[in-house]
């Protein structure tokens, strides 16, 4: 049945020093998270495209998680359900209803935040999540002789086309999460993005108001099979605006963000434009209400 | 690749392609006869097994991650006492998973209450979400698991004192 069939060689590190060298030595190999997308991409098995990999579970650096005042650190190997059981006091709520929304318990422990982050082709809900918070990721390269450390914001993970921007040769090794307080957190998805992102939308808000002011505005919105958006155009538009936002203003903002889709990507489809707007205008209504509740 | 592990508290060993998934690996090399294996791709919830006592999606293990683990299959379990609370627990409510769900639904229940012995019904439709198997609702399944956790919790209580 499987006659002909290469098994692909499978590389076990335990440190990151030793995975950036097999890295280096076997670029093409496949960095292995959880493998919970790799292995549910599998149409069938054996799968022709067996490439050699590097499965980072044993490094036990990547496993870490610290804090301390200002921040959390995260290994990338740390699954979901890892990060929400130890963070579940003080995880940034639109972070922890991030994780949760990824799957029942039983696949949360098995993916990973690296794999998550660093899917080819989807981006979702951690993605969604930590770029509003603004997140730190650091990254070390095989490539040069002496391995190379470089801290840069989650949005530069990504290139301008949506794509995956590491190289190869590179892999993340730590995430920072910076502990802020906000008065409005809202993490929302709409549709399937794992099975039919092209018509899915995953939404996140982090707002701070004093008073009636919104002093801070930031949004993000992953069209999943295309790329993060985020419009400074629009947060500047809404922070300094005067809480509870007349419907009026709602309106604008929302068609303000529909002409910016419209223009955006030729494969943004109609449904997402719609459901963005739309999730949009809900989102400020629950602000509006929170502040009236209060 | 050559593969030790523990499966069903015997020593295994496999002599076999690195990326294999786990559900194959032990339906075609092992004669695991109890693992229904639908979607292949973690859709269906069907093929669950106990890796080192978490409950794990086979289909979505690589056969080279479980090299040095125990694998714990529905076939195994039933062999522990554990099976008996959950068993009674279906019948007592008169509500049985089909076949093609039983051992999946039944390992979903046992890592459930291993986990929390009094869990809310949140967390068990959360964890329980996994199977996609309709043959019973969310009601009957929470009766069951609380039912389940009761015998549990007794039979603790019998041991310890």
């Amino acid at each position: 049945m499987y006659e002909g069939v290469r098994a692909p060689a499978v590389f076990n590190p335990e440190t990151i020093l030793e995975a950036l060298d097999v890295y280096q030595r076997y670029p093409r190999s496949i960095l292995w998270a959880g493998g919970t997308t790799l292995m549910s991409q599998l149409r069938e098995y054996p799968s022709h495209d067996n490439k050699d990999i590097l499965y980072l579970g044993g490094v036990s650096e990547l496993h870490r998680i610290n804090r301390n005042e200002r921040y959390i650190e995260v290994g990338p190997m740390v699954s979901i359900q890892r990060l929400l059981t130890v963070g579940q006091h003080i995880l940034h709520p639109v972070l922890a209803h991030a994780c949760k929304r990824l799957g029942p318990p039983i696949i949360r422990s098995q993916a990973t935040i690296g794999g998550s982050l660093c899917h080819p082709n989807l981006r979702l809900n951690l993605a969604t999540a930590l770029m509003i918070l603004e997140t730190q990721v650091e990254i070390k390269d095989s490539r040069s002789t002496k391995s190379s450390t470089r801290w840069v914001p989650i949005h530069r993970l990504y290139k301008r086309d949506g794509s995956l921007g590491l190289i190869h040769g590179e892999i993340i090794t730590r995430l920072r999460v910076f502990f802020e307080d906000a008065n409005f957190q809202c993490f929302s998805i709409i549709g399937d993005p794992f099975y039919h992102p092209e018509t899915a939308v995953i939404f996140a808000v982090f707002a701070k108001y004093e008073k009636s002011t919104i002093s801070e505005f930031r949004f993000s919105l992953s069209l999943p099979s295309i790329d993060i958006f985020r419009s400074k155009e629009i947060e500047a538009s809404i922070t300094s605006k005067d809480l509870p936002l007349s419907a009026k203003e709602i309106i604008a903002i929302s068609g303000q963000l529909r002409e910016l889709l419209s223009n955006y990507s030729s494969k943004i489809q109609k449904v997402q434009i719609e459901r963005s707007c739309r999730i949009l205008e809900k989102t400020l209504q629950d602000m509006n209400t929170k502040v009236f509740a209060n | 690749m050559k593969i030790n592990c523990l499966l069903n508290n015997k020593q295994a060993f496999f002599n076999t392609y690195s990326d294999k998934p786990l559900s194959l690996l032990l339906t075609e090399e092992a004669a695991i006869t109890s693992l229904q294996i639908g979607c292949g791709t973690g859709r269906c919830g069907n093929c669950i097994l106990l890796i080192d006592d978490k409950p794990v999606l086979s289909c979505l293990i690589p056969a080279f991650s479980v090299a040095g683990k125990r694998i714990l299959t529905f076939e195994g379990f039933t062999k522990t006492r554990f099976h008996s609370e959950i068993k009674r627990a279906y019948k007592k409510h008169q509500a049985y998973p089909c076949d093609q769900c039983y051992a999946a639904k039944t390992l979903i229940i046992h890592s459930i209450i291993s986990d929390n012995m009094d869990p809310e019904p949140e967390d068990i439709i959360q964890a329980l979400q996994v199977n996609t198997c309709n043959c019973l609702n969310y009601d009957e399944l929470t009766q069951i698991v609380q039912t389940a956790a009761g015998f549990r919790r007794r039979k603790r209580r019998v041991r310890r004192s």
